[in-house]
Protein backbone atom coordinates (compact mmCIF):
# COMPACT_ATOMS: atom_id res chain seq x y z
CA UNK A 1 0.00 0.00 0.00
CA UNK A 2 1.25 3.49 -0.85
CA UNK A 3 2.20 5.98 1.88
CA UNK A 4 -0.41 8.74 2.50
CA UNK A 5 1.77 11.34 0.74
CA UNK A 6 2.27 9.15 -2.31
CA UNK A 7 -1.40 8.12 -2.37
CA UNK A 8 -2.40 11.81 -2.23
CA UNK A 9 -0.08 12.67 -5.10
CA UNK A 10 -1.35 9.74 -7.15
CA UNK A 11 -4.99 10.79 -6.73
CA UNK A 12 -4.08 14.37 -7.60
CA UNK A 13 -2.22 13.26 -10.75
CA UNK A 14 -5.19 11.13 -11.73
CA UNK A 15 -7.20 14.37 -11.64
CA UNK A 16 -4.65 16.06 -13.87
CA UNK A 17 -2.63 17.95 -11.24
CA UNK A 18 0.77 18.77 -12.77
CA UNK A 19 2.36 19.86 -9.47
CA UNK A 20 1.45 16.51 -7.94
CA UNK A 21 3.16 14.75 -10.84
CA UNK A 22 6.29 16.87 -10.30
CA UNK A 23 6.20 15.94 -6.60
CA UNK A 24 5.77 12.25 -7.39
CA UNK A 25 8.60 12.39 -9.85
CA UNK A 26 10.89 14.22 -7.43
CA UNK A 27 10.22 11.50 -4.88
CA UNK A 28 11.11 8.61 -7.19
CA UNK A 29 13.33 9.95 -9.95
CA UNK A 30 16.70 9.09 -8.40
CA UNK A 31 15.63 5.65 -7.25
CA UNK A 32 14.09 4.84 -10.60
CA UNK A 33 17.11 6.08 -12.51
CA UNK A 34 19.46 4.08 -10.28
CA UNK A 35 17.41 0.92 -10.81
CA UNK A 36 17.43 1.40 -14.59
CA UNK A 37 21.13 2.14 -14.63
CA UNK A 38 21.87 -1.00 -12.61
CA UNK A 39 20.14 -2.96 -15.36
CA UNK A 40 21.49 -1.37 -18.52
CA UNK A 41 24.78 0.15 -17.27
CA UNK A 42 24.52 2.83 -19.91
CA UNK A 43 23.41 6.38 -19.14
CA UNK A 44 21.87 7.03 -22.55
CA UNK A 45 19.78 3.85 -22.43
CA UNK A 46 18.85 4.49 -18.80
CA UNK A 47 17.70 8.01 -19.64
CA UNK A 48 15.61 6.73 -22.51
CA UNK A 49 14.01 4.09 -20.29
CA UNK A 50 13.56 6.70 -17.56
CA UNK A 51 11.48 8.83 -19.89
CA UNK A 52 9.53 5.84 -21.20
CA UNK A 53 8.79 4.66 -17.67
CA UNK A 54 7.31 7.99 -16.59
CA UNK A 55 5.19 8.20 -19.70
CA UNK A 56 3.97 4.65 -19.14
CA UNK A 57 3.20 5.49 -15.50
CA UNK A 58 1.22 8.52 -16.60
CA UNK A 59 -0.71 6.47 -19.13
CA UNK A 60 -1.43 3.65 -16.64
CA UNK A 61 -2.06 5.68 -13.50
CA UNK A 62 -5.83 5.58 -13.92
CA UNK A 63 -5.59 1.79 -13.60
CA UNK A 64 -3.45 1.91 -10.45
CA UNK A 65 -5.14 0.21 -7.49
CA UNK A 66 -4.58 2.31 -4.35
CA UNK A 67 -4.43 -0.87 -2.25
CA UNK A 68 -1.29 -1.94 -4.06
CA UNK A 69 2.24 -1.03 -3.10
CA UNK A 70 3.11 1.95 -5.29
CA UNK A 71 6.87 1.32 -5.22
CA UNK A 72 6.39 -2.25 -6.44
CA UNK A 73 3.94 -1.08 -9.11
CA UNK A 74 6.34 1.60 -10.35
CA UNK A 75 9.39 -0.66 -10.42
CA UNK A 76 7.40 -3.42 -12.13
CA UNK A 77 6.54 -1.01 -14.93
CA UNK A 78 10.18 -0.01 -15.23
CA UNK A 79 11.21 -3.66 -15.24
CA UNK A 80 8.82 -4.53 -18.06
CA UNK A 81 10.31 -1.78 -20.18
CA UNK A 82 13.83 -2.94 -19.33
CA UNK A 83 12.91 -6.47 -20.37
CA UNK A 84 11.57 -5.25 -23.71
CA UNK A 85 14.72 -3.19 -24.20
CA UNK A 86 17.08 -6.06 -23.37
CA UNK A 87 15.16 -8.63 -25.38
CA UNK A 88 15.45 -6.46 -28.43
CA UNK A 89 19.22 -6.29 -27.99
CA UNK A 90 20.53 -9.40 -26.30
CA UNK A 91 17.87 -11.92 -25.24
CA UNK A 92 20.20 -14.19 -23.22
CA UNK A 93 21.38 -11.30 -21.02
CA UNK A 94 18.18 -11.56 -18.94
CA UNK A 95 18.63 -15.16 -17.88
CA UNK A 96 19.80 -16.06 -14.41
CA UNK A 97 23.31 -17.52 -14.62
CA UNK A 98 24.08 -21.04 -13.49
CA UNK A 99 26.21 -21.30 -10.35
CA UNK A 100 29.84 -20.83 -11.15
CA UNK A 101 32.99 -20.04 -9.26
CA UNK A 102 31.34 -20.33 -5.87
CA UNK A 103 33.85 -22.86 -4.61
CA UNK A 104 36.36 -20.04 -4.22
CA UNK A 105 33.96 -18.42 -1.82
CA UNK A 106 34.05 -21.44 0.46
CA UNK A 107 37.80 -21.89 0.46
CA UNK A 108 38.54 -18.27 1.20
CA UNK A 109 35.93 -18.13 3.88
CA UNK A 110 37.57 -21.04 5.64
CA UNK A 111 41.06 -19.64 5.43
CA UNK A 112 40.51 -15.97 6.01
CA UNK A 113 37.60 -15.11 8.27
CA UNK A 114 36.25 -11.65 7.61
CA UNK A 115 38.46 -11.21 4.55
CA UNK A 116 36.14 -8.68 3.01
CA UNK A 117 36.26 -6.50 6.09
CA UNK A 118 39.96 -5.91 5.46
CA UNK A 119 39.47 -5.53 1.74
CA UNK A 120 36.67 -3.01 2.01
CA UNK A 121 38.19 -0.89 4.74
CA UNK A 122 39.60 1.34 2.02
CA UNK A 123 38.03 2.18 -1.31
CA UNK A 124 34.86 0.46 -0.21
CA UNK A 125 32.42 2.23 -2.49
CA UNK A 126 34.56 1.98 -5.61
CA UNK A 127 35.32 -1.71 -5.03
CA UNK A 128 31.72 -2.64 -4.44
CA UNK A 129 30.55 -0.52 -7.34
CA UNK A 130 32.94 -2.29 -9.71
CA UNK A 131 32.03 -5.71 -8.37
CA UNK A 132 28.32 -4.95 -8.60
CA UNK A 133 28.65 -3.82 -12.18
CA UNK A 134 30.40 -7.06 -13.09
CA UNK A 135 27.46 -9.11 -11.79
CA UNK A 136 24.91 -10.71 -14.12
CA UNK A 137 21.90 -8.40 -14.64
CA UNK A 138 19.45 -10.40 -12.53
CA UNK A 139 21.89 -10.35 -9.60
CA UNK A 140 22.50 -6.61 -10.01
CA UNK A 141 18.78 -6.11 -9.99
CA UNK A 142 18.01 -8.05 -6.85
CA UNK A 143 20.95 -6.58 -4.95
CA UNK A 144 19.85 -3.10 -5.94
CA UNK A 145 16.23 -3.69 -4.95
CA UNK A 146 17.15 -5.24 -1.60
CA UNK A 147 19.98 -3.00 -0.46
CA UNK A 148 19.68 0.25 -2.39
CA UNK A 149 15.89 0.42 -2.57
CA UNK A 150 15.55 -1.26 0.83
CA UNK A 151 12.62 -3.31 -0.44
CA UNK A 152 11.27 -6.24 1.53
CA UNK A 153 11.47 -9.65 -0.10
CA UNK A 154 7.69 -9.67 -0.61
CA UNK A 155 7.88 -6.35 -2.47
CA UNK A 156 10.72 -7.65 -4.63
CA UNK A 157 8.63 -10.73 -5.45
CA UNK A 158 5.86 -8.38 -6.59
CA UNK A 159 8.21 -6.38 -8.81
CA UNK A 160 9.75 -9.51 -10.32
CA UNK A 161 6.46 -11.44 -10.48
CA UNK A 162 8.13 -14.51 -9.02
CA UNK A 163 7.48 -16.58 -5.85
CA UNK A 164 9.05 -15.51 -2.56
CA UNK A 165 11.23 -18.64 -2.54
CA UNK A 166 12.76 -17.61 -5.86
CA UNK A 167 13.57 -14.17 -4.47
CA UNK A 168 15.28 -15.71 -1.44
CA UNK A 169 17.39 -18.13 -3.43
CA UNK A 170 18.28 -15.49 -6.01
CA UNK A 171 19.31 -12.99 -3.34
CA UNK A 172 21.44 -15.58 -1.56
CA UNK A 173 23.14 -16.55 -4.81
CA UNK A 174 23.68 -12.93 -5.76
CA UNK A 175 25.39 -12.21 -2.44
CA UNK A 176 27.53 -15.33 -2.73
CA UNK A 177 28.49 -14.36 -6.26
CA UNK A 178 29.31 -10.79 -5.31
CA UNK A 179 31.45 -11.94 -2.41
CA UNK A 180 33.26 -14.39 -4.66
CA UNK A 181 34.01 -11.73 -7.25
CA UNK A 182 35.33 -9.35 -4.64
CA UNK A 183 37.56 -11.94 -3.05
CA UNK A 184 38.83 -12.99 -6.46
CA UNK A 185 39.81 -9.39 -7.15
CA UNK A 186 41.57 -9.29 -3.82
CA UNK A 187 43.55 -12.42 -4.67
CA UNK A 188 44.52 -11.06 -8.07
CA UNK A 189 45.67 -7.71 -6.74
CA UNK A 190 49.16 -8.70 -5.46
CA UNK A 191 49.94 -10.39 -8.79
CA UNK A 192 49.48 -7.11 -10.73
CA UNK B 1 23.04 -32.08 4.67
CA UNK B 2 25.04 -31.35 7.81
CA UNK B 3 24.13 -28.55 10.20
CA UNK B 4 27.25 -26.66 9.06
CA UNK B 5 26.13 -26.78 5.41
CA UNK B 6 22.56 -25.84 6.28
CA UNK B 7 23.68 -22.83 8.29
CA UNK B 8 26.14 -21.81 5.58
CA UNK B 9 23.31 -21.68 3.09
CA UNK B 10 21.41 -19.38 5.41
CA UNK B 11 24.28 -16.95 5.95
CA UNK B 12 23.65 -14.49 3.07
CA UNK B 13 20.00 -14.05 4.02
CA UNK B 14 20.82 -14.06 7.72
CA UNK B 15 23.20 -11.14 7.21
CA UNK B 16 20.59 -9.21 5.23
CA UNK B 17 17.97 -9.84 7.92
CA UNK B 18 15.79 -11.99 5.71
CA UNK B 19 15.38 -15.16 7.77
CA UNK B 20 12.98 -16.06 10.57
CA UNK B 21 13.87 -15.41 14.24
CA UNK B 22 14.18 -19.17 14.81
CA UNK B 23 16.61 -19.58 11.95
CA UNK B 24 18.55 -16.53 13.11
CA UNK B 25 18.94 -18.04 16.59
CA UNK B 26 20.26 -21.26 15.04
CA UNK B 27 22.71 -19.25 12.92
CA UNK B 28 24.03 -17.30 15.90
CA UNK B 29 24.47 -20.47 17.94
CA UNK B 30 26.46 -22.03 15.10
CA UNK B 31 28.56 -18.89 14.57
CA UNK B 32 29.68 -18.96 18.19
CA UNK B 33 31.53 -22.21 17.53
CA UNK B 34 32.40 -21.99 13.80
CA UNK B 35 35.05 -19.46 12.88
CA UNK B 36 34.78 -19.87 9.09
CA UNK B 37 31.03 -19.33 9.08
CA UNK B 38 31.45 -16.36 11.41
CA UNK B 39 33.91 -14.82 8.94
CA UNK B 40 31.56 -15.43 6.06
CA UNK B 41 28.64 -13.95 7.97
CA UNK B 42 30.74 -10.90 8.68
CA UNK B 43 31.58 -10.60 4.98
CA UNK B 44 27.93 -10.63 3.97
CA UNK B 45 27.16 -8.01 6.57
CA UNK B 46 29.96 -5.81 5.24
CA UNK B 47 28.73 -6.31 1.68
CA UNK B 48 25.19 -5.36 2.63
CA UNK B 49 26.21 -2.14 4.31
CA UNK B 50 28.58 -1.32 1.44
CA UNK B 51 25.76 -1.81 -1.07
CA UNK B 52 23.46 0.39 1.00
CA UNK B 53 25.98 3.22 1.02
CA UNK B 54 26.76 3.26 -2.71
CA UNK B 55 26.33 6.71 -4.25
CA UNK B 56 23.01 7.19 -5.99
CA UNK B 57 23.37 8.11 -9.66
CA UNK B 58 21.02 10.89 -10.69
CA UNK B 59 19.36 11.61 -14.02
CA UNK B 60 20.49 14.74 -15.82
CA UNK B 61 18.40 17.83 -15.16
CA UNK B 62 17.63 18.13 -18.87
CA UNK B 63 16.14 14.65 -18.89
CA UNK B 64 13.99 15.37 -15.86
CA UNK B 65 12.88 18.65 -17.42
CA UNK B 66 11.98 16.89 -20.66
CA UNK B 67 9.86 14.30 -18.82
CA UNK B 68 8.10 17.05 -16.86
CA UNK B 69 7.46 18.95 -20.07
CA UNK B 70 5.93 15.89 -21.75
CA UNK B 71 3.90 15.08 -18.67
CA UNK B 72 2.59 18.63 -18.36
CA UNK B 73 1.58 18.62 -21.98
CA UNK B 74 -0.24 15.35 -21.52
CA UNK B 75 -1.85 16.31 -18.23
CA UNK B 76 -2.78 19.67 -19.71
CA UNK B 77 -4.78 17.99 -22.41
CA UNK B 78 -6.54 15.52 -20.16
CA UNK B 79 -7.26 18.12 -17.48
CA UNK B 80 -8.70 20.40 -20.17
CA UNK B 81 -11.66 18.02 -20.51
CA UNK B 82 -13.89 19.76 -17.93
CA UNK B 83 -13.12 23.10 -19.57
CA UNK B 84 -13.99 21.66 -22.95
CA UNK B 85 -17.56 21.28 -21.72
CA UNK B 86 -17.75 25.02 -21.00
CA UNK B 87 -16.45 25.81 -24.47
CA UNK B 88 -18.46 23.21 -26.36
CA UNK B 89 -21.83 23.88 -24.68
CA UNK B 90 -22.13 27.47 -25.98
CA UNK B 91 -21.01 26.20 -29.38
CA UNK B 92 -23.86 23.70 -29.36
CA UNK B 93 -26.34 26.44 -28.48
CA UNK B 94 -24.87 28.73 -31.16
CA UNK B 95 -25.14 25.90 -33.70
CA UNK B 96 -28.75 25.38 -32.78
CA UNK B 97 -29.56 29.11 -33.05
CA UNK B 98 -27.88 29.21 -36.44
CA UNK B 99 -30.05 26.30 -37.53
CA UNK B 100 -33.18 28.14 -36.39
CA UNK B 101 -32.01 31.32 -38.11
CA UNK B 102 -31.61 29.50 -41.39
CA UNK B 103 -35.09 28.07 -41.12
CA UNK B 104 -36.77 30.46 -43.67
CA UNK B 105 -34.12 29.54 -46.27
CA UNK B 106 -34.44 25.84 -45.57
CA UNK B 107 -38.20 26.12 -45.74
CA UNK B 108 -38.03 27.97 -49.06
CA UNK B 109 -35.58 25.44 -50.49
CA UNK B 110 -37.57 22.39 -49.42
CA UNK B 111 -41.12 23.61 -49.86
CA UNK B 112 -41.45 21.62 -53.07
CA UNK B 113 -40.99 18.41 -51.07
CA UNK B 114 -44.06 19.15 -49.03
CA UNK B 115 -46.15 20.50 -51.86
CA UNK B 116 -44.97 18.54 -54.89
CA UNK B 117 -44.76 15.14 -53.18
CA UNK B 118 -47.71 15.86 -50.90
CA UNK B 119 -45.91 14.64 -47.78
CA UNK B 120 -48.26 15.05 -44.79
CA UNK B 121 -47.00 17.52 -42.21
CA UNK B 122 -48.38 19.28 -39.20
CA UNK B 123 -47.89 22.82 -40.34
CA UNK B 124 -45.16 25.37 -39.89
CA UNK B 125 -44.68 24.82 -36.14
CA UNK B 126 -43.99 21.08 -36.46
CA UNK B 127 -41.59 21.57 -39.36
CA UNK B 128 -39.70 24.29 -37.42
CA UNK B 129 -39.51 22.07 -34.33
CA UNK B 130 -38.23 19.12 -36.40
CA UNK B 131 -35.68 21.33 -38.12
CA UNK B 132 -34.37 22.88 -34.91
CA UNK B 133 -34.12 19.49 -33.15
CA UNK B 134 -32.20 18.12 -36.11
CA UNK B 135 -29.87 21.14 -35.92
CA UNK B 136 -29.36 20.60 -32.18
CA UNK B 137 -28.55 16.91 -32.62
CA UNK B 138 -26.03 17.65 -35.37
CA UNK B 139 -24.38 20.32 -33.18
CA UNK B 140 -24.10 17.85 -30.29
CA UNK B 141 -22.60 15.13 -32.48
CA UNK B 142 -20.05 17.61 -33.85
CA UNK B 143 -19.11 18.78 -30.35
CA UNK B 144 -18.63 15.18 -29.15
CA UNK B 145 -16.48 14.39 -32.19
CA UNK B 146 -14.28 17.42 -31.52
CA UNK B 147 -13.90 16.47 -27.85
CA UNK B 148 -13.02 12.86 -28.70
CA UNK B 149 -10.42 13.94 -31.22
CA UNK B 150 -8.77 16.22 -28.65
CA UNK B 151 -8.53 13.32 -26.18
CA UNK B 152 -7.05 10.97 -28.79
CA UNK B 153 -4.41 13.54 -29.75
CA UNK B 154 -3.58 14.00 -26.04
CA UNK B 155 -3.15 10.27 -25.53
CA UNK B 156 -0.65 9.97 -28.41
CA UNK B 157 1.98 12.13 -26.68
Amino acid sequence: MASPEVAGDVVAVQRGDRDAFAALMARYQNRLYRYLLRWVRDHAAAEDLFQQTWMRILASLHRYDAGRNFDAWLFAIARNLVMDHLRSRKPDSIEEPVAEGLSLSDSIATDVPGALEQLLRSERAAQVQRALESQPPVFREILSLRFEEEMKLEEIAEVLSVPLGTVKSRLARALEHLRTVMLRHKLEEPAR
Amino acid sequence: MSEHERIRELLPLAASGDISPGELRAVHEHLSRCESCAGMYQDYGVLGSALRSLPTPQPREAVVARVLELAESRLGRSSANPREAFILAPLVVAGWLMAVATWPFARAATVWIFTGWRVPHGGLGTALAFYSILGFILACVSALAVGRRARIVGRRI
